[in-house]
């Protein structure tokens, strides 16, 4: 099997294993000229099923993995073992933590993503714009933040404590909602770039997530597009979806739609210089000639394309 | 039982260890059988039965391991091949019926675990079981891949297979299956002089537990070298490769590579990632690991394709 070629630019942040047994305490001295470029090309949703098919895939840059779905200790699942070994960058995409909450954070939770930004020698963390749990109930989905002052607060403290703990920076991923609150104080990129600009934090951008919103509750994509902070962009989500009783739901479970393609090619006029795009696919996999291309099909709008 | 009763069963306890610890030494010291004594007997038999093992082993191991170099190169092999090598026919009709129906040629049937054909024609690349698995379908209408496997495993397809898996040399051909299961002689002569020796000691009454032991352990290994083997070492290597290479695939891969999965790691990764359709298949859980009645315990882990013959 082939390995994947690792990024252009390695991680910017030794890992305590890289380090050997002297750690450095503070492993970012230097600011980062261009925090939102520490991923490039294209990348994929890491599952086990895909082991096999990443490691064949050679035009691979980085791969995503769930946290919540790895541990901190004992063996690494087979394939992301070797990608790890292999150099290539790794995000861990937490799903559980709950920035949008008003409960406090889960500190097990918060040292968890940050012992596995290490472990993966990740260059990056990513979590979402969202609350998952309120009086004691966990929701099992990514409920949407109402944009007002009172929640930018509240996830802005989060963001910051959250961020003070990670030993890389963490990117905001903005949750595609069926439910939505009717009180907004900021438009949906606005919100996220105020959010952005108090926690010097990066966003991640979710093309499928956007045309979610799009059809369920009339944002528009070119409005939306247009006023996202892009120098904090530190990649791009991909995901199929479908249609049901009106309402599209950002299942990862079905094709890419064409309309979010276009998201995509839409995305790379605006922004010339590729960002780093990626796949997110979580179940009711298709054939490896299927997957290999509708990520063809992601990297040529992407501007990825040889 | 009452105090009394104890001290009276202790005292028989001392008065027959005294007895016995009279006469054994005049016994054995009056006639050993064969002229050899029992303790020496014993020692004889382990070191024997050590030698006669380590030999059948050695050869055995030399049987599947010709230095020649075969008589044909198979090409690439398949998912079939695989299981065929591994000894495991039943999996490669598991394999063929997961290829169908990842290709969309099989669907659920309407009885439980039934298979039936969704109307696409076999394409032309389809393997040779894949096309008898798929003829039988067709002709009952519906089949379960419990009795796919019993009948297709036996036919011509999987025949073929093997037939050019030997001449590969990565099955065991006949000759080498009878020259390993004939190293198992000289153990049972061993044994047939343990069990006489035995029989005339027990008869003079001495002792024989303890030879009773060492038969037991004989028996063990005779049913242990009586083992049909089906790979040979050339076969387990090239085994080890595939596994080696295809290592993303021990957690099961998309359609297309689902059914080399199964062939190197078994049907347990069906169970972890497509749970609906390893039910329908009626796969054995791996958690219960029950014997291979329908070779579910398939070759994971690397423990098959050994056939028992001391590799």
């Amino acid at each position: 099997m082939t390995a994947l070629p690792s990024l252009r630019a390695p991680s910017p942040h030794p890992s305590p294993y890289a380090a050997g047994p002297d750690p450095d305490p503070d492993p970012d001295p230097d600011p980062d000229p261009d925090p939102g470029r520490r991923l490039r090309g294209l990348g994929i949703g890491w599952r086990p099923e895909l082991a096999a098919f990443i490691a064949g895939r050679t035009d691979l840059s980085f791969v995503e993995v769930i946290a919540e779905t790895l541990g901190t200790h004992g063996p690494l699942p087979t394939g992301l073992d070797r990608l790890v070994e292999a150099g290539v960058p790794v995000v861990p995409h937490g799903v559980g933590l709950g920035l949008g909450g008003a409960e406090p954070l889960q500190p097990t939770r918060v040292a968890h993503l940050a012992a596995l930004a290490d472990r993966l020698r990740a260059p990056l963390v990513s979590e979402h714009v969202a609350f998952v749990r309120a009086g004691g109930l966990e929701a099992g989905h990514l409920l949407a933040v109402p944009r007002t002052r009172d929640a930018l607060n509240v996830l802005v403290a989060n963001v910051r404590a959250v961020s003070a703990q990670l030993p890389v920076p963490l990117a905001l991923e903005h949750p595609a909602a069926l439910l939505r609150w009717d009180d907004a104080d900021f438009g949906e990129a606005e919100f996220l770039a105020e959010l952005a600009e108090r926690t010097d934090a990066l966003l991640l951008l979710d093309l499928a997530n956007l045309h979610a919103d799009r059809v369920n509750h009339g944002v528009d994509p070119d409005r939306f597009l247009q006023a996202l902070p892009w120098e904090r962009i530190a990649y791009i989500h991909v995901a199929g979806g479908v249609i049901r009783d009106g309402l599209y739901h950002d299942t990862h479970t079905h094709p890419v739609t064409r309309e979010v393609l276009d998201l995509v090619r839409e995305t790379t006029d605006r922004h010339p210089d590729p960002l780093a795009i990626m796949l997110e696919r979580d179940g009711r996999y298709p054939s490896v000639d299927e997957l290999s291309g509708e990520l063809d099909a992601i990297a040529t709008m992407a501007g990825y394309a040889s | 039982m009452s105090g009394d009763e104890e001290d009276r069963g202790n005292e028989e306890d001392r008065g027959n260890g005294e007895d016995r610890g009279m006469s054994a030494p005049t016994a054995s010291a009056a006639g050993d059988t064969w002229g050899i004594s029992g303790p020496g007997f014993l020692a004889l038999y382990a070191l024997g039965f050590a030698v006669v093992l380590l030999v059948a082993i050695v050869r055995r191991r030399r049987i599947l391991d010709p230095t020649d170099t075969p008589a044909a190169d198979p090409g690439p092999l398949s998912p079939e091949d695989l299981c065929v090598i591994a000894g495991n026919p039943r999996l490669a009709v598991t394999c063929a019926v997961t290829s169908l129906y990842d290709r969309g040629l099989l669907r659920p049937g309407w009885t439980r675990h039934g298979l039936t054909t969704t109307g696409e024609p076999l394409p032309a690349g389809a393997s040779r079981l894949e096309r008898e698995a798929f003829d039988a379908i067709v002709r009952a209408g519906e089949l379960r891949l419990e009795w796919l496997g019993a009948l297709v495993s036996r036919g011509p397809a999987v025949a073929a297979c093997r037939n050019r898996l030997q001449v590969a040399g990565f099955v065991a051909t006949p000759t080498q299956t009878r020259a390993c299961r004939r190293t198992v002689f000289p153990l049972l002569v061993l044994g047939a002089v343990g069990i006489i020796r035995a029989a005339v000691g027990a008869n003079r009454g001495k002792p024989v537990g303890l030879l009773g032991v060492e038969l037991i352990v004989t028996a063990l290994a005779v049913i242990f070298l009586a083992q049909r083997p089906t790979t040979t070492r050339r076969g387990q290597a090239i085994l080890a490769v595939a596994r080696r290479d295809s290592d993303g695939l021990r957690s099961g891969g998309v359609p297309g590579q689902r059914a080399l999965a199964l062939a190197l790691f078994g049907t347990a990764v069906l169970w972890d990632t497509d749970p609906a359709f390893a039910g329908q298949l009626g796969l054995t859980r791996p958690s219960g690991d029950g014997g291979s009645g329908d070779g579910s315990s398939g070759c994971g882990g690397g423990g098959c394709g050994g056939g028992g013959c001391g590799g």
